[in-house]
C-alpha cells in the first residue's frame, strides 16, 4: 500500500464519520424536536394566548394612533390604561349586582334542577333518559370526557397567571420576541419569515376585531331578548352569552344552559321560546359576522373551524377548543406563504 | 484553495440532503400520529359529508324536475326534508312513544318467560347456565360497549355532526377546492376527477340505502300485520333503521321483534325469525342488483371485515360508516395503483 493510498483511506474514512455524525445529529436535533413539541403543545397554546391579549392591546392602540395621532409607546400606554378603567368601571357599576344575581342563580339552581327532573320525569322516554343519566357507568364516562375536554394545562387558576404575565411581557417589549424569532431563521428566510410573522399578526388582529364585535353584538342581543322575555338575571346570562361567544361553535350551548334552566322555572314554553331566541341571535351573528370576517381577508372555512376545536380538543383540552381559530390561521397562513405561493 | 470549497461545497450539499430526508420522516411521523388519534374525528367528518350529499341528492331531484337553480334547489331540499320529518314525528311519534313505553314495560318479563321456556329443556337449561357464567358475558358485553361507544359520547357527536353537515351544505364548493388546492400541480385534476367520483358513488351508495331501508319497513310492517302483532310501528320502523348497518343492522332489529312473538308463543318468535329473515333474502336480491348496477362493486365478505376492522379502530361509527369508507378506499386504490399498471 503506498503512502498515498493509505492517506486517502484515512481521509475517506474521516468524511465518512463526519457524514455519520451529520446524519446523527440531525436526526436526534428532529427526534428532540418532535419530543419537546409533542409535550409543550400545550405551552404553546398558552403562550398563543398571552400573544393575543397583547395583539389586542396593540390592536386598542393602533385606533389611538391613527385617530389621536399620539406616538407608539404613548398610545400603548393609553391603551392599557383605558383597558383597565373600562374593566374596572364594569365591575364597579355591574359587578355589584351580578354578584347578587350569581349567588341568587347558585342557590335557585339545586331546585330548579328538581323541577326540570320532575318534568322529564313525566313522560316515559324522559325516566329512561334520566335512569340511563343517573346509572354511574355512563354518566361518569361522559364526566371523565368532559374532564378531559375542559382541563387545562395547569389547573385555570396558574394557566390564568402565567397568560397573564406573558402577555405583559409582549406588550412593554413586543419587538425582542418578534426579531428573536426572525434572528433564528436562516439567512435566507430571514425576510420571508418576517413577512409571515406580520401577516399572520395582522390576520389575528382582524380576527379579534371581528370577534369582539360579535361579542359585543351577541351580548346586548340576549340582553335585550331576555328583557322582552321578561326573565330575570338578564344581566348575568347576557354577560355569559357574550364571553362563552369566544368559543366559537360550541360557546352558545353552554351559555344557553343556564338560560333554559332558568326558564324552565317558569314552564316549558318559556324554555323553548329561550331556545329560539338564542339560536335566533345566533343565526344573525353569522349573518353580520361572516361577510366581516371576509372582508378582513380571512376565509376560514366554519366546518375547518369545528373539526379543528375537536381535533385540538382531544390533543390538549380546553385551550385547544378555545383558540382553535388562531391556530388555524396561523396554520392557513403558513401553508398559503410556505406552500402554495411557491406552486 | 479550490479543492477545499468543493468539498466543503459537498458537504454542505449532504448536509441539506439529510435535512430533507430528516424533515419528511418527521413529518410523516407526525401525520401517522395525528391520523391515528383522529381517525374517529375523520369519521364524525365522513357522517357529516354524507349528510350533506343526501341533501345535494334531494336537490338534484328537484332541479331535474322543476328546471330550478341549484340555490332554491338546495333550500328547497332542505325545507321539504325538515316538513318530513316533522310531519314523521307529529303523525307517528306519539303513537310510536306509547308502543315503546309499552316494549319497555312488557320486556321484562318476556325475558324472563323466555329465560323459563329455554330453561324448561336440559340442553337449554345447560345453555342458560353458560350464559349466566359472570366471565363469559361479562367479556362479551365490554367487547360490545367497545364496539358501539361513539367517541366523544351519542350527543356531542349527534352535534358535531349536525354542525360539520350544516356547514357542508351551505359551502360545498370552499371545501372540495381547498382539498384540491392542496395538491400538487401535477395532481390537481387527478384529484378533481377522484373526489368527483367519490362523492357520486357516495351519493348512488345513499340511495340504494335509502331505498333499502324504506323497502325493509314497509315489508317488515306488511309481514307483522299478516302475523298479527302489537306494535308494528315502532317494529317495522327501528328494523328500517337498523338495516343502515350491513350484517348486523337486521340482527338487531331481530331481537325485539323475537322477544314481542315469545308473548305469544315460541311458533310465533320462529315465525317472525323467518319473515325477517325472507324480508332479507328479498331485499338482498332486489337491492343488492340495484347497488352493483349503479357502484363499484363491493363483495360483501369485504364490507364485514371492513365493518370488524373499522369497529375495532373507531368504535360505533366505524361499524356503521364501514361501506363508504370501503367505497372510498376501493376507489383511490382503484384509480391511483390499478388504473396505473
Amino acid at each position: 500500500m503506498t503512502d498515498y493510498e493509505l492517506q486517502s483511506n484515512q481521509s475517506n474514512l474521516a468524511t465518512f464519520r463526519k457524514k455519520v455524525w451529520i446524519v446523527v445529529s440531525i436526526a436526534a436535533l428532529m427526534f428532540v424536536f418532535l419530543f419537546l413539541f409533542n409535550i409543550l403543545f400545550s405551552v404553546l397554546l398558552l403562550v398563543l394566548a398571552g400573544a393575543l391579549i397583547a395583539l389586542y392591546f396593540y390592536g386598542v392602540a393602533g385606533i389611538f394612533q391613527t385617530k389621536l395621532h399620539t406616538p407608539p409607546k404613548a398610545a400603548i400606554i393609553l391603551s392599557v390604561i383605558i383597558n383597565i378603567v373600562l374593566l374596572a368601571g364594569i365591575i364597579w357599576f355591574v359587578g355589584d349586582r351580578i354578584q347578587v344575581q350569581i349567588s341568587e342563580l347558585s342557590q335557585t339552581l339545586p331546585a330548579t334542577l328538581q323541577t326540570v327532573k320532575d318534568f322529564i320525569g313525566n313522560s316515559a322516554i324522559g325516566r329512561n333518559l334520566l335512569k340511563e343519566f343517573n346509572s354511574s357507568g355512563d354518566s361518569t364516562k361522559t364526566l371523565d370526557i368532559l374532564n378531559r375536554f375542559f382541563s387545562s394545562s395547569f389547573g385555570v387558576l396558574s394557566d390564568l397567571y402565567i397568560i397573564l404575565l406573558l402577555a405583559i411581557f409582549f406588550i412593554s417589549a413586543p419587538s425582542v420576541y418578534k426579531k428573536g424569532m426572525v434572528k433564528l431563521l436562516p439567512a435566507k428566510a430571514k425576510e420571508k419569515g418576517a413577512l409571515i410573522i406580520s401577516k399572520i399578526s395582522a390576520i389575528l388582529k382582524g380576527w379579534l376585531k371581528v370577534q369582539l364585535i360579535g361579542m359585543v353584538f351577541i351580548g346586548i342581543a340576549t340582553a335585550i331578548g331576555l328583557t322582552i322575555i321578561g326573565i330575570p338575571m338578564v344581566l348575568t346570562l347576557a354577560l355569559l352569552a357574550a364571553i362563552f361567544n369566544f368559543i366559537p361553535n360550541f360557546g352558545m350551548l353552554l351559555a344557553l344552559i343556564p338560560a333554559v334552566l332558568i326558564g324552565l322555572t317558569r314552564g316549558m314554553g318559556t324554555a323553548l321560546i329561550i331556545i329560539c331566541v338564542y339560536t335566533f341571535i345566533q343565526f344573525l351573528q353569522n349573518a353580520i359576522q361572516q361577510p366581516l370576517i371576509q372582508t378582513k381577508m380571512i376565509n376560514i372555512a366554519p366546518a375547518l373551524s369545528i373539526i379543528s376545536q375537536i381535533t385540538l380538543g382531544l390533543l390538549v383540552g380546553f385551550w385547544g377548543i378555545l383558540l382553535a381559530t388562531p391556530v388555524l390561521i396561523i396554520l392557513i397562513v403558513l401553508v398559503e406563504e410556505l406552500y402554495l405561493n411557491k406552486q | 484553495m479550490t479543492e477545499s470549497a468543493t468539498n466543503q461545497n459537498k458537504e454542505f450539499s449532504f448536509r441539506k440532503k439529510v435535512w430533507i430526508a430528516v424533515s419528511i420522516t418527521a413529518l410523516m411521523v407526525v401525520f401517522l400520529f395525528l391520523f391515528q388519534i383522529l381517525f374517529s374525528v375523520l369519521l364524525l367528518i365522513l357522517a357529516g359529508a354524507l349528510i350533506a350529499l343526501y341533501f345535494y341528492g334531494v336537490a338534484g331531484i328537484i332541479q331535474r324536475k322543476f328546471h330550478c337553480s341549484s340555490r332554491p334547489a338546495i333550500i328547497l331540499s332542505v325545507i321539504i326534508n325538515l316538513l318530513l320529518l316533522a310531519g314523521i314525528v307529529w303523525f307517528v311519534g306519539a303513537r310510536i312513544q306509547a308502543q315503546t313505553s309499552e316494549l319497555a314495560q312488557t320486556l321484562p318479563s318476556t325475558i324472563e318467560q323466555v329465560k323459563e321456556q329455554i330453561a324448561s329443556t336440559a340442553f337449554g337449561n345447560q345453555l342458560l347456565q353458560q350464559f349466566n357464567s359472570s366471565g363469559d358475558s361479562t367479556k362479551t358485553l365490554s367487547i360490545v360497549k367497545r364496539f358501539f361507544s361513539s367517541s366523544f359520547g351519542i350527543l356531542s357527536d349527534l352535534y358535531i355532526v349536525a354542525l360539520i353537515a350544516i356547514f357542508f351544505i351551505v359551502s360545498p364548493k370552499v371545501y372540495t377546492n381547498g382539498m384540491i388546492k392542496l395538491l400538487p400541480v401535477k395532481a390537481k385534476e387527478k384529484g378533481a376527477d377522484i373526489i368527483h367520483k367519490i362523492g357520486d358513488i357516495l351519493k348512488k351508495w345513499l340511495k340504494a340505502q335509502l331505498f333499502g331501508m324504506l323497502f325493509i319497513g314497509v315489508l317488515t310492517a306488511i309481514g307483522l300485520v299478516i302475523i298479527g302483532i302489537p306494535m308494528v310501528l315502532p317494529l317495522s320502523i327501528i328494523a328500517g333503521l337498523l338495516n343502515v348497518i350491513p350484517n348486523f343492522g337486521p340482527l338487531i332489529a331481530l331481537v325485539p321483534g323475537v322477544l314481542i312473538g315469545l308473548l305469544q308463543g315460541t311458533t310465533t318468535a320462529i315465525i317472525i325469525a323467518c319473515t325477517y329473515t325472507f324480508i332479507q333474502i328479498i331485499q338482498t336480491s332486489v337491492s343488492q342488483p340495484l347497488l352493483q348496477k349503479k357502484m363499484i362493486n363491493i363483495s360483501p365478505a369485504l364490507v364485514i371485515i371492513g365493518q370488524v376492522a373499522f369497529g375495532l379502530l373507531a368504535g360505533f361509527w366505524g361499524v356503521l360508516l364501514a361501506t363508504p369508507l370501503i367505497a372510498i378506499l376501493i376507489i383511490l386504490v382503484q384509480e391511483l395503483y390499478l388504473n396505473e399498471q
